[in-house]
């Protein structure tokens, strides 16, 4: 009973944070309009603000699909050192079996490397 | 007897052969169905003398068990088995032997050959069945093998209708009937007939429960036997060819809605309520497809009433613990009523119109079809020395014992209609003028007559197995060692004789005056009608009807039958089709391929279900 | 942990999926190796004798007591035995249908993928079916899910074939994240992950609570895994994935994945909530919330046959019977007789041949057409009589006609449900009407076949993978309508009425 209220307990932080940022805006921006002078209509205001530069096309741009590509290879090979570095400390306490384990990991993910070699992920038009 | 397992196999060989090898036989395959169907025949009788001789023979095996429930298939030899068999067999064979030369010319030759091969399998297989579950099995074939038949000319679009129809109608009725099964195996434990028989017997299973399941047996019973309500696809699935009409439509499937129910009868008999359900339900039908026999004018459509309505006399004998009589009518009309669809398919075959309308003076042309036609009608409108004469009398003499005094009337109201309208048929398409168009009206060929002069004899002779005068063998011997299944004959007065045929020969003469003498019009009931049709043409007749329609007072009570059927009773079949098609209308629409709407239906429903279990767990406030 | 512990478990329990990761691997690296010009459809009779060696080496392990290893993440008992059997007869099937899959602008460079993917899809499944932990069985089920969303979307050049990858994986996606939000609570009240060991904590939990998170867990891992079986509310991704999707692939989510979703379904349900105490303690609570899952059967069975009634699409069409499918297996999951593993086994074994069986044929058709339409099985009797009376085997299975194994599975079903007390009269009732709604549409399709005339007479060709697929379905069909028993026999002799689940 009393681990469940400490679990019900936990959320009033959530609920305190979840005022606080409704709280936050809501005050910032009435107090802005209390202090600001008086409102005028101007085409410009409705303008995309950037940075105080003209924007001069769509915000929305196409990028080439192998920034992605390469970005998703990297994910996958810097989540293999994380889980390569702690391992590699514990080595002595983990034994051969983690060994095996993390031989087998390493090999999947070089059958990965192996793919998107063979499918030219790693080639550059 | 052991071997009687062989039977229903003939015909599924004939059905195996046919489809495999059906496009290399061509037309010879009507060898090979009519051998087989022969040897199921052979067999078929020899079970039959085994059994008039021996005793009941049933043989079980395991099946499947589920839990601890144990099922078994087998079959079973008694005396309404035995009978059945032969029956079914029988007309199989000479409607096998006839299609050589009615579907003669047919692309589909083989193909039909085959259908009827698996439906011969799946009728004989319902026969032999010794318990529910195997009955089920078989009753839901026979059903498939129906709809094949029906539908068989399938670039007719009413045809295709009709099958499907048929189809859909006899399953509501099948529902029935497998939740009835399924309460009986709970309440007994059993689908075995013995042992259902045993514990209703003993008192283990309450009144109620007795009456319910009794109930839904016989609704499947209803739908399979084209009783009212459910009987409209009988007439429809007239768009089958006219061998599968007689075979399947008059003589076995139907019936097997009827077999069903004397299969059933200790367990009927338990219940008042559920025999006095079946009586009147038999009645109505009898004289409401009666009067709506009196105005068709498709011949076969006239067939397909009379039947519904002689289906209706044997529920009605059984309903009013007529045992010996309901089945004794079962099989006459087996007989009788397979002959005239397949005289009637020979005059289809000789004028290509079904219409008896454009028929006529045929009586000279088809002198071999003409008399046995007139048999066939005499024996239907129970006119004496003629088989149907001594069922339908059991019948009427059952209905009177039991003391459905209303009941008696109206079948013998029944009786009078039939009588009537069996013969308009008759001097319609046989007397009067030839029409200009009829002609090359030729006989048909020996492999057609051949089948209706077997089936001619028996439609005479068969009713000499069970008379008041000569003895009722096959009544004593159906309910020997049974008494659950009642007296095998019924005594009761003698002038219920007299009237029955006072009736059925009035019928017949009326019909003469006004179809074949003319010497009554047939406008005679608007001029002369009595009180009670005068009230009807004026409460649902409208004068403009009256004009333009040939105008008579039968008419009206027929039409009006007519639009029940057509309105309420299909009304309501289409407003339940409607709410589903309305359902899946709405449920596809919601489809939208909108993967938002996906995801929100997913949320939207955990949501729900969340909200429904904190409510009824109370857990919101408190 | 040294070398002598590590060789003393019984790797040999892992046998079969042994088998299969190292089978794919090998595709893979073939795949990727072998030249442009060799014939790919090789590499999927690889994949098809190493699932026929998974089978042979599970026949192998039949005998063995339940045993578990890797601290009970697997778990061979029987009823993961029995389950896999089945997974890994509907892929052997599958995978021949797929070697004969020939879309209109061809597979060309991804034939391969589709084979090894297929593979790893399988391995998920049979992880799940045989997995005492949390952990293991969700990383079975991505495995599986991700499998298939790729070979969803494994017709590149395709439309549909993309929104439906695209598609499934969205839906997947909302999916997964329910189901883990409902194993987060189980784990936040037990503080373990290992399925025996949460039930038995959770057996002395008597707070009522506890008993309100347990339930929002119970609705949330229920409505997560709604989305593999493809029932209600979970059902609306199926029709436009069993659409879009390449044929096999329609016939691997719609049996392999199903089957797999119940498993894992039967696999928490059953261990986990069913040593919950309610109340006062006597009922547990998956009794207790009977009527919830009754009701998502029904409301799935209604609305998988109704809508059918209106498709025009033989896949799509075939999707909503697999959804109404999912409802009559769900009814013999909310009855909980002591029948239910027998049942629910032998209603998949059933539907396993029965779809498959009608898969084939739906490939060969709409193949040839390049359409889907229904009007194109028009007088398929006439092109192929003997094509058209198996399609007709397997739809009158899938309607329940007696004397079809189809018929056998809803009967066992139908028992069970009224087996128990209280009966399920209600949701029995509901079954028996919905099947009569789903012959409109079977029969739809029995129509066009036999009782149309054909729109082009030209013979069809049968390649001999979809030809042995078509014969071994409709006579296991038969032969499971005819003589069930061999199956109950099967599983009575091999699997102890699964006595050994729980333990």
């Amino acid at each position: 009973m009393e681990l469940l209220n400490l679990y019900q307990n936990n959320y009033l932080i959530v609920f305190a944070f979840l005022c606080l940022g409704i709280l936050l805006p809501v005050v910032a921006l009435f107090a802005a309009k209390l202090l600001r002078p008086k409102y005028k209509d101007i085409a410009s205001k409705y303008t995309t603000y950037e940075s105080g530069i003209e924007p001069f096309h769509d915000a929305r741009v196409q990028f080439n699909v192998r920034y992605y590509v390469f970005a998703l290879m990297f994910v996958i090979f810097d989540v293999e050192t994380v889980f390569l570095y702690p391992w590699a400390i514990a080595y002595e306490k983990l034994g051969i079996f983690a060994l095996i384990e993390m031989l087998i990991f390493v090999v999947m993910l070089l059958i990965g490397l192996i793919y998107a070699w063979k499918k030219k992920v790693l080639k550059w038009i | 007897m052991e071997n009687a397992w062989l039977i229903p196999l003939f015909p599924l060989l004939s059905f195996l052969a046919l489809l495999l090898f059906g496009k290399r036989l061509k037309e010879a395959s009507a060898y090979v169905g009519i051998l087989l169907t022969l040897a199921s025949l052979v067999f078929s009788v020899i079970v039959l003398v085994g059994r008039l001789t021996g005793a009941t023979y049933k043989l079980e095996a395991d099946w499947l068990q589920i839990g601890d429930l144990q099922l078994t298939v087998g079959f079973e030899v008694n005396q309404l088995n035995a009978l059945m068999l032969v029956i079914v067999s029988l007309v199989s064979f000479l409607v096998h032997t006839y299609s050589k030369g009615y579907m003669h010319g047919d692309q589909r030759f083989p193909v039909f050959y085959a259908y009827l091969g698996l439906f011969t399998f799946a009728m004989l297989g319902l026969v032999l069945s010794p318990n529910l579950l195997q009955t089920y099995i078989f009753w839901e074939l026979v059903g498939v093998g129906s709809f094949l038949l029906i539908g068989f000319y399938f670039n007719k679009e009413s045809a295709k209708a009709a099958a499907k129809k048929a189809f859909i109608m006899t399953r509501i009725g099948d529902v029935g009937l497998f939740i009835g099964m399924i309460l009986l195996f709970w309440q007994t434990g059993s689908f075995e007939y013995d042992e259902i028989f045993a514990s209703v017997h003993a008192g283990e299973v309450s009144g109620t429960m007795i009456t319910l399941t009794a109930i839904l047996i016989f609704i499947g019973a209803v739908g399979k036997s084209g009783q009212f309500p459910l009987h409209t696809w009988l007439p429809d699935a007239m768009e089958g060819p006219t061998p599968v009409s007689a075979l399947i439509h008059a003589a076995t499937m139907v019936a097997a809605g009827v077999y069903l129910v004397a299969t059933m009868f200790p367990l009927f008999a338990a219940s008042e309520t559920a025999m006095s359900t079946v009586a009147i339900v038999g009645a109505v039908t009898a004289i409401f497809a009666a009067t709506i026999g009196l105005t068709q004018t498709d011949i076969k459509r006239v067939l397909a009433y009379s039947t519904v309505s002689q289906l209706g006399y044997m529920m009605l004998a059984l309903g009013a613990a007529g045992y010996a009589a309901g089945v004794f009518h079962l099989m006459t009309h087996a007989f009788f009523k397979a002959l005239l669809f397949l005289a009637a398919g020979s005059v289809i075959h000789a004028v290509h119109t079904q219409d008896i309308e454009k028929m006529g003076g045929l009586w000279k042309k088809l002198s071999f079809t003409a008399p046995l036609f007139l048999i066939g009608t005499l024996a239907i409108s129970g006119v004496p020395l003629f088989s149907g004469f001594f069922s339908k009398d059991e019948i009427l003499i059952a209905a009177w014992a039991n003391g459905n005094y209303i009941l008696f009337w109206l079948a013998v109201i029944a009786a009078f209609f039939t009588a009537f309208y069996m013969f308009r048929l008759f001097f319609m398409v046989f007397s009067g003028k030839a029409r200009s168009e009829m002609k090359n009206v030729h006989e048909s060929p020996v492999s057609m007559t051949g089948p209706m002069i077997v089936l001619g004899i028996l439609a005479v002779v068969s009713g000499y197995v069970n008379t008041p005068w000569f003895g009722t063998f096959l009544g004593d011997w159906l309910v020997e060692g049974n008494e659950a299944l009642g007296h095998g004959h019924i005594e009761g007065p003698a002038w219920i004789m007299i009237v029955a045929t006072v009736v059925s020969l009035a019928g017949i003469y009326l019909a003469y005056l006004m179809y074949s003498k003319r010497s009554i019009s047939r406008d005679w009931f608007t001029s002369r009608a009595p009180t009670l049709y005068s009230i009807v043409v004026n409460k649902y007749f409208i004068d403009e009807i009256y004009q333009t329609t040939i105008v008579y007072a039968t008419k009206a009570i027929s039409l009006f039958l007519r639009f029940i059927e057509m309105f309420l009773v299909n009304g309501l079949v289409q407003l339940v089709t409607g709410i589903v098609r309305g359902l899946g209308k709405t449920g596809a629409k919601l489809q939208n391929g909108q993967i938002q709407t996906y995801g929100t239906v997913a949320f939207l429903g955990l949501a729900v279900l969340l909200l429904i279990f904190a409510l009824t767990g109370g857990y919101l406030n408190g | 942990m040294d070398l002598e512990t590590l060789l003393s478990y019984e790797w040999s329990l892992m046998g079969p999926e042994f088998i299969i990761v190292i089978a794919s691997v090998i595709l893979t690296l073939l795949d990727l190796f072998l030249p442009k010009k060799f014939n790919r459809r090789m590499l999927g009779w690889f994949a098809f004798v190493a699932v026929l060696a998974a089978i042979v080496s599970l026949l192998g392990l039949l005998d063995n007591q339940v045993g578990s290893i890797l601290h009970d993440t697997f778990r061979l008992d029987s009823f993961a035995k029995a389950f896999k059997l089945l997974l890994l007869v509907g892929s052997a099937l599958v995978l021949l249908l797929a070697i004969d899959y020939e879309p209109k602008e061809g597979l060309t460079e991804y034939r391969g993928e589709f084979f090894y993917l297929f593979l790893t899809g399988l391995l998920g499944a049979m992880i799940m079916s045989s997995s005492g932990d949390l952990i293991t069985l969700f990383v079975g089920l991505e495995l599986l899910s991700i499998s298939s969303y790729i070979l969803a979307g494994l017709r590149k050049k395709n439309l549909k074939s993309n929104e439906s990858a695209m598609k499934y994986v969205i839906n997947g996606s909302i999916s997964t994240a329910i189901t883990l939000f409902g194993m987060s609570y189980l784990y936040g009240i037990t503080g373990s992950t290992n399925l025996n060991e949460m039930s038995g904590m959770l057996r002395t939990l008597t707070d009522p609570q506890y008993t309100y998170l347990l339930g929002l867990a119970f609705f949330m891992i229920f409505v997560g895994l709604a989305f593999k079986l493809a029932s209600v509310p979970f059902h609306m991704w199926a029709p436009d994935v069993y659409e879009g999707a390449p044929t096999p692939v329609t016939a691997f989510l719609s049996v392999v994945s199903k089957i797999a979703g119940f498993v894992i379904l039967i696999r928490i349900m059953v261990s986990i909530f069913s040593s919950i105490p309610v109340g006062d303690g006597t009922i547990p609570m998956l009794f207790d919330l009977q009527d919830f899952i009754g009701f998502l059967a029904a409301v799935t069975m209604i609305l998988g046959n109704v809508v059918a009634l209106r498709q025009r699409n033989i896949k799509r069409l075939f999707a909503y019977s697999s959804i109404a499918h999912a409802g009559y297996i769900l009814v013999a999951f909310t009855a909980m007789s002591y029948v239910m593993f027998d049942s629910i086994w032998f209603y998949m074994l059933a539907y396993v041949f029965m779809n498959l069986g009608a898969f084939a044929i739906i490939q060969l058709i709409t193949e040839k057409e390049g359409s889907e339409d229904i009007g194109h099985f028009a007088g398929l009797y006439r092109r192929s009589p003997i094509l058209a009376v198996t399609m007709a085997v397997f739809i009158l299975s899938l309607a329940g006609i007696p004397g079809t194994a189809g018929f056998i599975g809803k009967l066992n079903i139908f028992l069970g449900a009224l087996m128990v007390s209280p009966s399920h009269y209600v949701l029995a009732s509901i079954m028996i009407a919905t099947t009569v709604v789903s012959y409109f549409y079977y029969f739809g399709i029995m129509t066009q076949m036999f009782f149309r005339p054909a729109a082009e007479e030209t013979k069809l060709k049968l390649p001999a993978g979809t030809n042995a697929v078509i014969i071994i379905c409709a006579v296991a069909t038969i032969l499971l309508g005819v003589m069930p028993q061999l199956a109950f026999d099967f599983l009575q002799t091999n699997f102890n009425q699964f006595m050994d689940f729980m333990g």
